[in-house]
């Protein structure tokens, strides 16, 4: 065997993993992976407490417009220094900062339509936020986070020329976009038990669009200026105790947009997502499929004559879900234990009439048949 | 997501597994670090896999992924490749002792080139993609991958390990 060109190199590096044994794609594990990686996106959990306390004390007096009643809570002592930088990226770096006085970078990298974006640096590299640019409004950013930091990144319309976040000591990291791949970036590195109260995208000093995110780092809903969001509503739409576990369903709405918890995660939506009934009886708002011993879960939106439904299962045994007026549409939670399918469900009205039915994979919308997800 | 999705994810996994696995090997030299790249790279495309299948090319998104998660764990970890007298990678009880011993020897080279280098040569002669193709991995230009392979494949000639082995 010799080493002489390529292609005798091809040969020998072929024959490296003869013998070898992968094993098959574990693709059960791998999607409970992902789904992980959703939620965490999704939610901001990883400062727990100490978050979710500064959020409630922070952002019912900031929404309305005034101190709330204990003044600014600033979550501990953080600092956030972002650094502008030039209008192109170098090397794919969009933003660069010092968060807590460690230094940071986010870089994005790979195609402009495969965009991979990572943030790297003294806070340790984390990865994940990927794939093509799709900006349907002036911003579009998400966020990601481990226990210490969250980094927001995303892509601004070309009239952008700023985007402005607002954190609960008052103190306002501005993010000017920066070019690559034939997009506007804007990306920043916070303490993830630091909440973003708002953020607002500005275009030289006039104000184009400003979001109130759900948690502090879910940006679902982009409102015009003067726009005022949906009225706070939080209300619970299903719980119960599946194998043995309590499990709730709770939709959030206001400025943050249409929220809904089920389980560990949450889905928002910056419209009503009670246009996706579009006409049928039942659709799908958001759901999980089981995993493992893990239920499926998820949230339906229904018609306005249904006021329960009742699923029959493959294992014999039948489960009855009540739904919830939400801001003008009925939805309802759902759990369905692992390793069970939905039979057939029937619909019933507030007399207890039959309204409608729909049995297997008929069930739900299109594109999620089955109430299993 | 909804069933469609995850099946067409599903099918998507499967049809790639053993190619990125490959691709982990050759840049780990080991065959478990290889599998929990995948496995990282494909949990990554589905938390995104709405935008992920609309892609180009979603296999170089994910091949992208395992080349800088790979660097990464190092960066992160801060944890110097060390070179050890046995490659961990599994083997067959088939293998000849031969066999095995060229193996070694092969993973142990790779190993010794430095990161950029080892990428385009796995990327290059082991998945037998394109020089572009490559590029688009790594997030550099095809002069780049052509310089890299270029000093990679004079590295692994010069490879006394090699020589000593007779794979030379």
């Amino acid at each position: 065997m010799s080493i002489e060109d390529e292609r005798d190199l091809r040969v020998q590096l072929s024959g490296l993993l003869d013998g070898a044994d992968v094993r098959p794609a574990p693709v059960a594990v791998v999607i409970r992976r992902g789904r992980r990686i959703r939620v965490t996106r999704r939610i901001s959990v990883a400062a727990g407490l100490a978050a979710a306390a500064t959020l409630a004390a922070v952002l019912p007096g900031v929404l309305a417009g005034r101190p709330s009643s204990s003044g600014p809570i600033t979550p501990q002592h953080y600092s956030v220094n972002v650094q502008a930088l030039g209008p192109v990226a170098s090397s794919g770096v969009i933003a660069q900062g010092v968060t807590d006085g460690k230094r940071w970078k986010v870089v994005v990298s790979g195609s402009a339509t495969a965009p991979s974006v990572e943030a790297v640096g003294a806070i340790g590299a984390s990865g994940g936020m990927s794939g093509p640019v799709v900006l349907d409004g002036p911003v579009s950013v998400e966020s990601m986070n481990d226990s210490r930091y969250t980094t927001i990144a995303g892509n601004v319309s070309a009239a952008v020329t700023s985007l402005v976040l607002q954190l609960p000591d008052g103190e306002r990291p501005t993010l000017t976009p920066v070019s690559w791949g034939g997009a506007r970036w804007v990306a920043v590195v916070l303490p993830t038990r630091v909440p973003v109260v708002r953020a607002v995208a500005y275009s030289g000093t006039r104000e184009l669009a400003y979001s109130v995110p759900f948690r502090g780092s879910i940006f679902a809903a982009w409102w015009d200026p003067g726009q005022v969001g949906p009225a706070r509503i939080t209300r619970s739409i299903g719980s119960g105790v599946i194998d043995g576990k309590p499990w709730h369903a709770t939709a959030q709405i206001g400025p943050w947009g249409w929220c809904f918890t089920e389980g560990s995660g949450s889905a928002c939506y910056g419209v009503n997502p009670k246009a996706d009934l579009a006409g049928q009886r039942l659709a799908m708002t958001t759901c999980s499929p089981a995993a493992g011993n893990a239920p499926a879960t998820g949230i339906v939106s229904v018609a306005s004559d249904v006021t329960r439904v009742v699923l029959r299962l493959s294992d014999g045994t039948s489960a009855s879900f009540r739904a919830v007026e939400v801001a003008g549409s009925r939805m309802l939670g759902y759990v369905v234990p692992a390793h069970v399918r939905v039979t057939s469900s029937t619909e019933y009205g507030s007399r207890g009439q039959v309204v409608g039915s729909a049995s297997g994979k008929a069930v739900g919308a299109s594109r999620t048949p089955g109430w299993t997800c | 997501m909804d069933a469609a999705a995850d099946a067409e994810f599903s099918d998507f996994m499967t049809g790639c597994w053993s190619g990125l696995v490959r691709l982990g090997y050759g840049l780990t030299g080991d065959l478990q670090h290889a599998e929990d790249l995948a496995q990282t790279a494909f949990a990554l495309a589905y938390a995104s896999w709405g935008r992920v299948r609309r892609a180009d090319d979603p296999d170089a998104y994910l091949r992208r992924i395992v080349v800088n998660a790979n660097r990464n764990r190092f960066r992160k970890l801060r944890v110097p490749e060390v070179l050890t007298a046995s490659v961990p990678e599994l083997a067959s009880a088939m293998d000849s002792a031969d066999e095995q011993h060229r193996r070694d020897a092969l993973v142990k080279a790779l190993l010794q080139l430095p990161y950029g280098q080892r990428a385009a040569v796995v990327l290059r002669y082991w998945l037998d993609l394109t020089e572009t193709e490559t590029a688009a991995v790594l997030g550099c230009s095809v002069g780049n991958v052509k310089s890299q392979s270029s000093r990679a494949l004079a590295k692994l000639r010069g490879n006394t390990a090699l020589l000593e082995g007779g794979l030379l």
